[in-house]
């Protein structure tokens, strides 16, 4: 009988072992272990049909798709619902692991580093163009290659119902006239949300007091509890507040009017001209093939773009919003470099 | 009332019933091991769910969270590394109550306390929940500076012995907490060009390096084999008793104490990123000040014991409850799960509880079926966890070590959280040999952030005045309590001096 225990518990050690470190080179988690068990048939199956539609002998193995922020996030929820897409179309197992850490940094840097095989992905955010001007790390979206863009992140200007605010014009009159006297809550020093409120002071010329909180939920709450006066957010993430009426948006800062709230006019519609949007969508480490790159863009368009993923993305409250692989890089080098002017001019680099 | 029967309907499908059972026995698993908390298993299992029907997914989800949070604290007991943060009071009492050879008895109350904390939150919430919510998000940066603060004050409470020798390490949680970027400013402290300290030093390893490796090596260190022998003879006696039950006449008396602890854990539950792991702290200091016999906490307290298992269970309503009712998380778990509910087309906040009300309820009763099944499958299975406190000590060590290993790096797949939870199990052994409290120090670095945060984001908000301390009603009342549990053996002493006289 002891020795039964002893053994079970020895084992459950090892076991633990197994899950969590066994591909020392790919490094999944214990979600992508116990989600490439779940979806192994299907993939085995699959992989007759793609070998032979490929005349490139590419993938052979699984692909790890790194999430640099928490599970539970934006970007952990689009990586897992476009894994099991990918996965369908390339016929090997597509798993998501988190590596968090300093802004999304750590997780960047991870997949900067690994080899340019295609085989190590990561979720591809605007943070790369920030990241680097800001002083946290110097990986910048220049370091990767783009499979294409999944959705946009409109900042929206939202007050409480309640609030003596009925227009964007109310709200910049009132910091342009009483400088600092607003307080404004963002997702943190640095992160994207507080860039775009001082964007926004910046086009305005309006002065607000920055709140930084630990995420958007937290500002979010601060605002419904009446600690703070206004937020810069995505909409989607505010969706709730604004359906029950606690929270109005004045403005969408975004290039498009917001799924989650259609009946706000963008701050470009309203003529003040001011484009601020986040984004997300998988990228490869910048020296991958092009014959990769072109199997792993083709199947990211496929998947982001089949009617199952798209609707699950609008269900989730996010702004579904594709674009290819090449206009995303493109873009991201403006912006890097937009934002690179932009941060200097505030003056909120950290040093 | 009818709504309320067609709910249980639903709840009791065999499908539901058979997901929920999935998610408890994999939240058991899970919260069990050190590392890989409830959080990560709600997240993990979360996308596996949307090709279940909405009811059979959400059962399996609040299973796993339920029985997480409940699981920690089985390796809070044999093993004295909580399972999840949210047990980390646990180990306070439920090791000493092992070693004392009273395991089983630990684990019963483990999950007896567990499942009525899980309860009575459930009945609170569905009774109050909008009041609830709407207080609990009145909770701006002041109040969770004092609400910190009061969690800091416990410092003192969580030393053995010496009140000194616990300080000590707590001001150095204190002062690791200030490494990583300032949360304010965004500066960058002692960061020393790594990108892995700029987020701050992760307080989960740090929790494992001290309970776990540390204590592991301490007993190593300290190991005698003859009162091993002594221990091992009276714990096979009590093994065989196989003691899992408290006395009648000792559960009933614990009880009102419980439901008042379980009312406190599902408000601080319901405060949006106040979760399990400073509501149980909060719970056990506050019931070791109003305790009869507040020198056995920390040395193996049956009472607070129950207290921190009610607790860490009893924040799960709580945080249901902001959830629902506003569609803001009351904690890491929830947030996920608001993912979850948006997925099946479902937004939470007020508006769920019209449009989507019927599904309400059948959460509030998959809470409750969720408990249940916990009771039972928490009692069959302490008989067979009771037996591993029987085993050899070199195996359980070896097992703490390896487990401690594997849950620091699963945490974020990084090696770096593997050499912070040596270093700090390094840490830890010391401080056990010169006799200082390690306990203290897991405190100051998980409070340490809250604290300072959310002072400046109050003074950010007054433009640095501290007006707000006497300003905001919540704040002051927290701040007068704060100041009153520390002063009242003081002044009960000048009391009874002018009385003699």
């Amino acid at each position: 009988m002891k020795k039964q225990i002893v053994s079970a518990i020895i084992a459950m050690a090892l076991a633990s072992t197994l899950l969590v470190g066994c591909g020392s080179n790919t490094s999944e988690s214990v979600s992508a272990t116990e989600l490439t068990i779940e979806t192994e048939v299907v993939a085995t199956e699959k992989t007759k049909e793609a070998t032979t539609a490929e005349t490139v002998n590419w993938p052979k193995k699984q692909i790890t798709i790194v999430c640099p922020f928490s599970a539970g996030g934006s970007g952990d929820t689009i990586a897992r619902l476009i894994a099991p897409e990918l996965q369908a179309k390339l016929g090997v197992p597509v798993v998501v692991t988190n590596r968090t850490g300093a802004g999304g940094a750590v997780g960047l840097e991870f997949v900067r580093n690994s080899d340019p095989d295609g085989y190590t992905l990561v979720y591809f955010s605007v943070d790369t163009c920030i990241l680097s001007p800001m002083g946290v790390s110097d990986v910048t979206c220049e370091d990767f290659r783009a499979l294409g863009r999944a959705i946009v992140n409109p900042s929206a200007l939202t007050v409480r119902s309640d609030s003596k605010y009925n227009t964007m014009q109310d709200f910049i009159d009132d910091i342009k006239t009483n400088p600092g006297v607003v307080t404004e809550g963002n997702s943190g020093t640095g992160a994207f949300w507080h860039i775009c409120a001082s964007a926004f002071e910046n086009a305005t010329g309006g002065e607000m007091t920055h709140v930084p909180f630990d995420g958007a939920a937290g500002a979010a709450a601060a605002l419904l509890g009446g600690n703070i006066d206004a937020v810069f957010v995505a909409p989607g993430e505010i969706k709730s507040s604004i359906e029950s009426g606690d929270f109005k948006v004045l403005a969408n800062l975004g290039e498009e009017r917001s799924l989650s709230a259609p009946d706000v006019p963008t701050a470009q519609e309203m003529g003040l001209d001011i484009v601020i949007q986040g984004w997300g969508g998988l990228a490869a480490p910048k020296d991958t093939p092009d014959e990769i790159m072109g199997i792993l863009k083709t199947a990211f368009s496929e998947a982001v773009q089949s009617e199952s993923v798209k609707q699950a993305i609008i269900d989730r409250g996010l702004d579904y919003s594709y674009a290819s692989g090449e206009d995303l890089d493109a873009a991201a080098k403006e912006q890097l470099q937009d934002y690179t002017e932009l941060i200097e001019e505030l003056g909120i680099a950290s040093k | 009332m009818g709504e309320w029967i067609i709910g249980l309907q639903a709840v009791l499908q065999p499908n539901v019933l058979l997901f929920a059972l999935i998610g408890v026995l994999i939240g058991l698993i899970i919260g069990a091991l050190p590392g890989l908390s409830g959080t990560m298993a709600v997240a993990i299992f979360t996308p596996l769910t949307f090709w279940f029907p909405p009811a059979a997914g959400f059962a399996m989800l609040i299973g796993i969270w339920n029985s997480s949070v409940f699981s920690g604290g089985i390796s809070a007991i044999i093993i004295n590394t909580p399972g999840t943060p949210a047990s980390i009071a646990s180990t306070f009492d439920g090791y000493a109550l092992y070693k004392k050879g009273k395991g089983g008895i630990a684990l019963g109350i483990n999950v007896i306390f567990s499942v009525i904390g899980g309860l009575i939150s459930t009945v609170v919430m569905m009774l109050f929940a909008f009041p609830i919510a709407r207080f609990a998000v009145k909770f701006g940066p002041s109040e969770y500076f004092s609400l910190a603060l009061l969690g800091v004050s416990m410092m003192v409470g969580v030393s053995n012995g010496s009140v000194l020798k616990g300080l000590i390490p707590g001001f150095l949680g204190l002062c690791l907490s200030t490494i990583g970027m300032d949360p304010i400013s965004g500066v960058k402290r002692f960061t020393f060009g790594s990108t892995n300290l700029m987020s701050g030093i992760s307080f989960i390893p740090v929790m494992i390096g001290i309970f776990g490796v540390g204590e592991a090596l301490y007993q190593i260190y300290t190991r005698n084999q003859k009162v091993e022998e002594a221990e091992s003879a009276e714990r096979s006696a009590n093994m065989s008793l196989g003691k899992i039950f408290l006395e009648k006449k000792e559960f009933f008396s614990l009880l009102p104490l419980n439901a008042l602890i379980a009312f406190v854990a599902t408000f601080i539950g319901a405060i949006p990123a106040a979760g399990g792991d400073i509501a149980s702290i909060i719970c056990w200091g506050q019931a070791k000040r109003i305790s009869k016999h507040p020198e056995e906490y920390g040395k193996g307290s049956v009472e607070g014991f129950s207290v921190s298992c009610t607790a860490n269970n009893g924040i799960i309503g709580g945080a249901l409850t902001t959830m629902l009712c506003l569609g803001i998380p009351g904690d890491a778990v929830s947030a996920v799960l608001i993912g979850s509910l948006m997925m099946y087309g479902m937004q939470p906040g007020p508006k769920m509880f019209t449009e989507n009300r019927s599904f309400v309820i059948n959460i509030m009763l998959m809470m409750v079926v969720c408990n249940i099944m916990i009771l039972v499958i928490g009692l069959l299975t302490a008989k067979a966890s009771a037996k591993v406190l029987n085993v050899k000590k070199e195996l359980v060590w070896v097992s703490v070590i390896i487990l401690s290993i594997v849950g620091a790096y699963a945490l974020n797949n990084n090696y770096f959280d593997v050499i912070i939870m040596l270093i700090v199990g390094l840490i830890g052994f010391v401080c056990k040999i010169a006799e200082f409290s390690p306990g203290p120090m897991v405190l100051g670095l998980l409070l340490g952030n809250m604290l300072e945060a959310n002072l400046r984001r109050a003074m950010t908000l007054t433009k640095g005045s501290l007006s707000f301390f006497y300003e905001r009603p919540i704040t002051l009342c927290m701040i007068i309590f704060i100041v009153l549990t520390f002063a009242w053996p003081y002044i009960t002493k000048i009391v009874k001096k002018e009385k003699e006289n």
